[in-house]
């Protein structure tokens, strides 16, 4: 399932969500993105970051990421959330959880759901610092790791 | 004929806007020659956007597409800068 939401999300709530009324659950990979207190120079000190996406893209996009993880393993439930506005340091940007019947299945689709969702879904993160405002770069780092996957997500 | 353009994030700053509906002339047929046609005819911000051509991705109906992706009436047509989510 995809959220897109401004308010801090709770990793219980999103856990006890996962796996309601699923017995077959063995494992379930959490992975969650939070606000630094510094910027991508390592040197800036970050108040607080702002996050803008595309409406309807972004959920179709996260969508399609989902489905094709689904395809790839055996997954018994997957849940996206990524938070859009302000948001202030140490809260929790996204949180991807995977839940299988066996670790491996969801070690690798969470990583590979995060992958795509930093070079593919349309989310644009901005770091508000004591001196000015910057929009974040993207990484070349993060290109390769997704290409590693050698699955083409571009066409959706 | 008519389309929808957005802009986001660094590009909605360099607008000043974050969406406008241009006529454009019919022999328009993909995103690449709509970006030469604008930046040629409007300039500003268009010349801007066509210098950063290899790093925005253009998207046509909410999907990501490549700039030779013919564009049609009625189309969104979306620039996007270089996607920084998680």
């Amino acid at each position: 399932m995809i959220t897109i939401q401004s308010k801090v999300f709770s990793i219980d709530h999103v856990l006890n969500k996962i796996r309601a009324d699923k017995t077959q659950i063995g494992a379930i990979v959490t992975f969650v993105g939070c606000v630094r207190d510094f910027g991508e120079d390592n040197e800036k000190k970050l108040i607080a970051m702002e996050v803008e996406h595309y409406p309807g893209m972004t959920e179709k996009v996260l969508q399609d990421i989902e489905s094709k993880a689904k395809k790839r393993w055996k997954l018994s439930a997957t849940e996206i959330i990524h938070r859009v506005g302000r948001l202030d340091l140490s809260e929790p940007i996204v949180c991807v959880a995977v839940a299988s019947k066996h670790r491996d299945d969801a070690f690798e689709a969470a990583r590979y759901i995060m992958d795509f969702l930093k070079t593919e879904a349309p989310f644009w993160k901005k770091e508000i610092t004591s001196i000015g405002n910057y929009w974040v770069t993207d990484k070349y780092s993060d290109h390769i790791q997704k290409s590693s996957w050698n699955d083409d997500i571009e066409k959706i | 004929m008519k389309i929808n353009i957005l802009f986001f994030a660094s590009l909605k700053e360099i607008f000043g806007q974050e969406s406008l509906v241009l006529e454009i002339p019919k022999n328009i047929s993909t995103a690449h020659d709509l970006l030469d046609f604008l930046a040629e005819n409007k300039k500003g911000p268009w010349l801007k956007l066509l210098k950063r051509k290899s790093n925005v991705r253009v998207a046509i109906n909410q999907s990501i597409q490549d700039w030779t992706k013919k564009i049609s009436d009625g189309d969104e047509i979306a620039f996007l800068p270089p996607i920084t989510g998680g």
